[in-house]
């Protein structure tokens, strides 16, 4: 006799007794997928900006003879000049201006499994739509060069309890460099929403005058409604990683 | 991705979906963990289809649910510890619910490796070689893991009906 059958017969047992039906599995697979790669790209991209910025950083202390005084920017090709434009100590960023360019870079930063649609992507802005079997999302990305210096902290990158709206939650973070990064959930005043609408927003402006804002909504029409789903498709970890891929650089 | 990829990615997600949730809840002891498990590791088996060839889906899921439970078994140790071995409502006679909790309940006496050893070579039917290669360890290992699990297991499920007795009955 041997010992694999009884045990083969008591696994058996205890799997068949309470065995539960199975759920169709496969479009959160290639959902979950999707994200996977989606994170793997960003690692890939965050890696690739830090050795930007670290080539750039020597690029401009070797060109102010090695002093290594001021802030040097993060996000500078190395070797090119700072303009006439930018602010003393920094180099602006072109930033990715194309609607075309922008449109192609959120179908392949969007996770697998959601299809992305055109709604009104122009030059500066993208506007999509995205669609999954929970709902249809409303993303927008607005990419803009030449902003203020973070040291300046625009409005728009600092949090304010007494001017945020109400039911809007704020989490400011600063990156390496001095760059920025707002986080605001819950519905904006300058755009309220229908009921049940929320709006998920994270902005970066990199210390090269780069601003990234990337806002989504549960919507189709954010101000009439109604709402597609619970909450917008991405997650505001998807969120952030969209916002700080090294597309936007240009 | 290739439309063809995702066929047969498609396709294979089908035909091995169920046995694959049953290995993860003989692993875990609780079947929404086990589909946690089992969809994790087929979404990284995708992955690594879409950047290369894999060889063989079957053999690569399988690992790889190896490694998912084996990694979420060291995070969650709290919640594998309390889900053993409930069991979900069912329609089941009452004599089997009892074997099957007690099954569960001895699957759980054994370490997660253990317990891998015994899923793979008893349930999956794996040669000592093809539950190393799957574990990352050598076939001695897999032996000594083995013999340590079957003699726990003799122990617990002695009084156990005879189809499920580790120590008579069936052929």
């Amino acid at each position: 006799m041997t010992q694999e059958s009884p045990i083969k017969a008591a696994l058996e047992s205890a799997v068949l007794v309470a065995e539960p039906p199975a759920p169709d599995v496969k479009a959160a697979v290639f959902r979950q997928a999707g994200r996977i790669r989606f994170r793997q790209r960003l690692a890939a991209g965050v890696s690739a900006l830090a050795t930007v910025g670290v080539v750039s950083a020597v690029a401009l202390s070797l060109a102010n003879g090695g002093g290594g005084q001021g802030s040097e920017p993060l996000l500078m090709p190395a070797g090119d000049p700072p303009s006439a434009t930018a602010t003393p100590g920094s180099t602006p960023v072109p930033g990715l201006k194309d609607g075309a360019a922008i449109l192609a870079a959120l179908h392949s930063l969007v996770p697998q499994g959601i299809t992305v649609t055109d709604k009104d992507s122009q030059d500066g802005y993208g506007h999509v739509l995205l669609t999954e079997p929970g709902g249809q999302t409303t993303l927008k990305v607005n990419v803009a060069a030449n902003y203020p210096e973070p040291s300046l902290k625009p409005d728009f990158f600092h949090c304010d309890a007494q001017s945020e709206g109400p039911g809007v939650t704020c989490e400011q973070v600063t990156l390496s460099e001095g760059s920025l990064m707002v986080i605001r959930q819950g519905p904006t005043g300058d755009l309220p929403p229908a009921p049940g609408v929320v709006s998920w927003t994270v902005a970066v402006l990199l210390h090269g005058g780069l601003r990234v804002v990337v806002t989504e909504f549960n919507a189709v029409q954010v101000k009439a409604g109604p709402a597609t789903r619970p909450e917008p498709v991405l997650t505001v970890k998807d969120l952030k990683a969209l916002a700080l891929d090294k597309v936007w650089l240009g | 991705m290739t439309e063809d990829l995702t066929h047969e990615l498609s396709t294979f997600i089908d035909a091995r979906y169920v046995h694959l949730r049953r290995t993860a809840y003989l692993l875990c002891g609780d079947w929404h963990r086990a589909e946690d498990l089992v969809q994790t590791a087929l979404a990284r088996v995708v992955v690594a289809a879409r950047r290369r060839r894999v060889d063989s889906l079957d053999a690569y899921t399988r690992r790889t649910l190896l490694r998912v439970y084996l990694d979420d078994s060291a995070k969650v140790r709290w919640r594998r510890e309390r889900s053993w071995p409930e069991l979900a409502e069912t329609a089941a006679p009452q004599g089997d619910r009892d074997v099957a909790i007690t099954v569960l309940a001895a699957l759980k006496a054994l370490p997660a490796r253990q317990r891998a050893v015994v899923v793979l070579r008893y349930w999956e039917d794996r040669s000592v070689e093809e539950t190393a290669e799957a574990l990352g360890v050598t076939p001695g290992t897999v032996k000594s893991q083995s013999a340590k699990a079957v003699v726990t297991l003799r122990q617990l499920l002695t009084d156990l009906p005879e189809k499920t007795s580790m120590s008579g009955g069936a052929q």
